[in-house]
């Protein structure tokens, strides 16, 4: 069920709204119990088996838990516990990869494994792992199985995140009754609204001048620059609106509800270094990263060598909890080399010597550098095949491979209603798409800081200017977005971030 | 658990008309959905007026066989899926001594005679001096059956926005989603040239059903079936597509109308029901035939083919192609 979906939009949400105010009326637990069987239920209507897979995950977890509160089994219940999930993540993400890169290097031929990903097990995965990692350095037991429930399973953020804390998620669902709900559910519906608007106007529709163009690379075909700049620009900015979109929703849907999920995204595009990139892009991925890998690693404790060592096996490990190829890998050991290369040069450079002027036009050069170094990453991290992703890094370059330059048959899809209109307008209206888009993503404040967002237990985001209000033009700024989402989703796109 | 939800209900509405910041929420709340509905529904009927005004009477399915008729054939099956599925052409060829594409398959999933009218009136030429057989259904006369799989695209779009709007909205929204993406495509197929610059279909416009549907999916009996359901021939599908049926007839050298078997297993006698509803629809057919100067086939059953035949009430399964397609044949040479 995807929620930019009719079955979601009327029926789901409408009924699970109801069922929480009405049992919100009883009681705040009550609420919680109806929250997370809508959950169960929303992940039982993709797949009702792999329901099950969840329901293991977290019953195993909560009661490796249990286990814990005894100080003398608490880390070597703890460490089982780690390895348990990370078992079962490889063995559903990772059995098919691993199989094949031991068949190549052996040359021997082994068994093709076909196991379906059961969706969000990275996400509920991480976020269990976290939680029994918190517990072995003391945090305190869950012992609500109610509550435990819904912080894994909690409808909004189980799929694609954000991936949440069990200390920012937990309390929430502990409190009396609000006093705001309609406030928070008035800026929810907002946020969903942009949300969805993202998602399905703008990163939806930028997909037509990516998916074709990747697919004939990754077919053996070859790519003219123009295309090759168009499919990349495209990409980098559907990617950009279709997860944060997601995250938007997510974050709204959870305010309807009164719950705060953190921020996921923070105008990654305008980062101008990579590290600024990775406080800015899957904000919650990268925190996870940091605390429960990175600094476990020694972090840059250890001197300056074992800094880069372990931001580069963070990043790499970080590019396969994306997916199970070589692809994924090198795109995480691109970041890692660019964390590397961000690091060596802030620790050799004092920016506070550099005139105003310096620093300003320095300021644009790393925003131009960073902002192409994730763009080339990025191709490593759409294509199928690395012969695919070199097929459009050569395009990019201004390099024809040799396989059939990729033409386009001029059909222009706008919401999937096709219009013949020819190749030259096409790449005309793609180059458009992406201007426009980039603008939102570049001049624009986020989302977060449109809606003066706060996070759980923080102060609220920041704008400069431009700031969400109950008011008439709001409405109707949020109904148009709403109003010509609503026709978009008939296209029935998958989220990228789904396969994750 | 009946008086949870209106007091819910109550409470959500008494907070919208508190006083204060919530109540402000609320009725921003209550203010965005209602202009959402708006907005939505004024720019659907836009949507549908621009459909409306670009949709062309070929649809994608139809334009993209219309290629076969390269092989200027002059036997041609159209129709609705009855024919695509049980009308083997290149048998048909054989059967009636023409050469390879002397006949073919130009039928489609729900197809309608409009469409085929169309197809007609696009390349006459063509058509001119062929033989056409038409199939039909009962739900493209019958006004009740409004589903978005079967619903005749070429009718709802001589229904004007303000019927397509009233008739199918809000439960049959999908009809029109189908309505308008479509439009969109048949346009699309047209502007490509499809008709000219495709390439043939296989097989001379034959689809195969391979197997068989299991025993839980058959209908119990056919009064019941949702093609002959709030049975009603008095609507705009009648009368349009009746009137296309009429009006192939000059613009062809034969036109016959056949109206297929159901599956063995479905016994007229015990099912008044769809026996009635039966009669009416086959009446329609023969009387505008009378009237028009078209012959009808009125196919009840096949000898020789029987249950194990069928992929589902309605179509044969791959071993019953070449049973129908003699028969059918036999019978338009008789």
């Amino acid at each position: 069920m995807l929620f930019s979906s009719y079955t979601f939009l009327f029926q789901f949400l409408p009924a699970t709204l109801l069922a929480f105010a009405a049992a919100r009326r009883h009681s705040a637990r009550a609420g919680v119990l109806v929250l997370a069987a809508a959950s169960l239920f929303f992940y039982g209507a993709w797949r009702p088996a792999y329901l099950l897979v969840l329901i293991a995950s977290v019953a195993a977890n909560f009661s490796l838990g249990l286990l814990m509160e005894d100080p003398l089994k608490r880390r070597i219940v703890g460490t089982f516990g780690v390895a348990l999930n990370l078992v079962a993540l490889c063995y559903f993400k990772y059995t098919g990869f691993i199989l094949d890169a031991v068949s190549t290097v052996s040359g021997t031929s082994l068994p093709f494994a076909e196991i379906v990903l059961p969706l969000g097990i990275s996400f509920f995965t991480f976020q269990q792992i976290a939680y029994l990692v918190d517990v072995m350095r003391g945090a305190k037991v869950e012992r609500d199985v109610v509550s435990y429930t819904l912080f894994v399973c909690f409808f909004p953020h189980l799929i694609a995140g954000p991936l949440v804390h069990h200390a920012e998620m937990i309390p929430q669902f502990k409190r009396s009754r609000t006093g705001r709900s309609a406030v928070l559910a008035a800026r929810g519906l907002a946020i969903f609204a942009a949300g969805l608007f993202k998602k399905v106007v703008i990163a939806d529709n930028l997909a037509q001048f990516v998916s074709p163009v990747f697919a004939h690379v990754d077919a053996g075909g070859s790519v003219t620059t123009s295309w090759a700049w168009l499919a990349t620009l495209a990409y980098t900015l559907q990617i950009y609106f279709d997860f944060s979109g997601y995250s938007d929703m997510a974050i709204g849907l959870a305010l309807l509800f009164g719950i705060r999920l953190p921020v996921n995204f923070r105008s990654p595009y305008q980062a101008a270094s990579i590290i600024e990139f990775w406080r800015r892009w899957h904000v919650t991925l990268s925190r996870f990263l940091r605390d429960y890998l990175y600094i476990p690693l020694g972090g840059n404790r250890l001197g300056k060598q074992r800094r880069y060592a372990n931001l580069m096996v963070t990043m790499l490990l970080g590019g396969l909890w994306h997916g199970a190829g070589w692809n994924f890998l090198i795109w995480g050991g691109l970041h890692g080399l660019y964390l590397g290369v961000n690091h060596l040069w802030s620790d050799r450079h004092d920016h506070k010597k550099d005139s105003a002027a310096l620093r300003s036009a320095g300021g644009v050069l790393s925003w131009a550098l960073t902002l192409l170094a994730v763009i080339i990453a990025w191709v490593f991290f759409r294509a199928r095949t690395l012969a695919g992703a070199g097929a459009m890094l050569a395009g990019l370059s201004g390099f024809t491979g040799a396989g059939a330059a990729y033409e386009s048959p001029g059909i222009l899809r706008m919401m999937d209603l096709p219009m013949l209109v020819g190749e030259t307008r096409l790449l005309q209206i793609g180059v458009g798409a992406v201007v426009i888009a980039s603008a939102v993503a570049l001049l624009l404040p986020n989302v977060a800081q449109i809606f003066g967002y706060r996070e759980y237990r923080r102060s609220p985001e920041q704008s400069a200017f431009v700031r969400w209000q109950p008011s008439a033009a709001w409405a109707i700024v949020t109904a148009l977005a709403l109003a010509s989402s609503l026709f978009g989703m008939w296209q029935r796109l998958e989220f990228l971030y789904f396969q994750f | 658990m009946a008086s949870v939800l209106p007091s819910t209900l109550a409470s959500v509405l008494a907070s919208v008309l508190r006083s204060g910041v919530q109540g402000r929420a609320g009725r921003w709340i209550a203010c965005t959905l209602v202009i959402t509905g708006a907005v939505w529904l004024a720019a659907f009927a836009g949507l549908l007026g621009v459909a409306d005004h670009i949709r062309v009477d070929v649809p994608q399915a139809l334009a993209i066989k219309l290629p076969l008729l390269q092989s200027r054939p002059d036997l041609i099956f159209a129709g609705e899926s009855r024919t695509e599925y049980q009308v083997d052409a290149e048998l048909a060829a054989r059967l009636t001594g023409r050469p390879a594409g002397g006949a073919v398959n130009i039928a489609y999933d729900a197809g309608e005679p409009l469409a085929v009218l169309a197809a007609i009136r696009r390349q006459s030429e063509l058509f001119r001096k062929a033989h056409v057989v038409v199939s039909v259904a009962p739900f493209i006369f019958n006004e009740g059956v409004r589903s978005a799989a079967v619903y005749p695209l070429d009718v709802a779009g001589r229904l004007g926005v303000v019927e397509q709007m009233t008739s199918f909205l809000p439960l049959r929204i999908g009809t029109l989603f189908r309505f308008i993406r479509e439009s969109f495509n048949a346009r699309l197929a047209s502007d490509q040239h499809m008709a000219e610059r495709a390439s043939r279909p296989p097989a001379y416009g034959l689809s195969v059903l391979q197997t068989s549907q299991p025993e839980a999916r058959w209908p119990r009996d056919l009064g019941t079936h949702p093609h002959y359901g709030d049975w009603n021939l008095s609507g705009p599908k009648t009368r349009f597509e009746t009137a296309a049926l009429c009006d192939m007839v000059p613009l062809v050298r034969q036109l016959t109308v056949v109206i297929p078997p159901w599956a063995p297993r479905y016994a007229r006698d015990a099912d008044a029901a769809w026996r009635e509803k039966d009669d009416q629809y086959s009446a329609l057919v023969t009387d505008a035939g009378r009237r028009c100067g078209f012959g009808v086939l009125n196919i009840e059953a096949v000898p020789g083919l029987d249950q194990s035949n069928y992929a589902d009430e309605m179509h044969v399964n791959a071993s019953g192609i070449p049973i129908y397609t003699r028969y059918l044949v036999a019978q338009l040479r008789s």
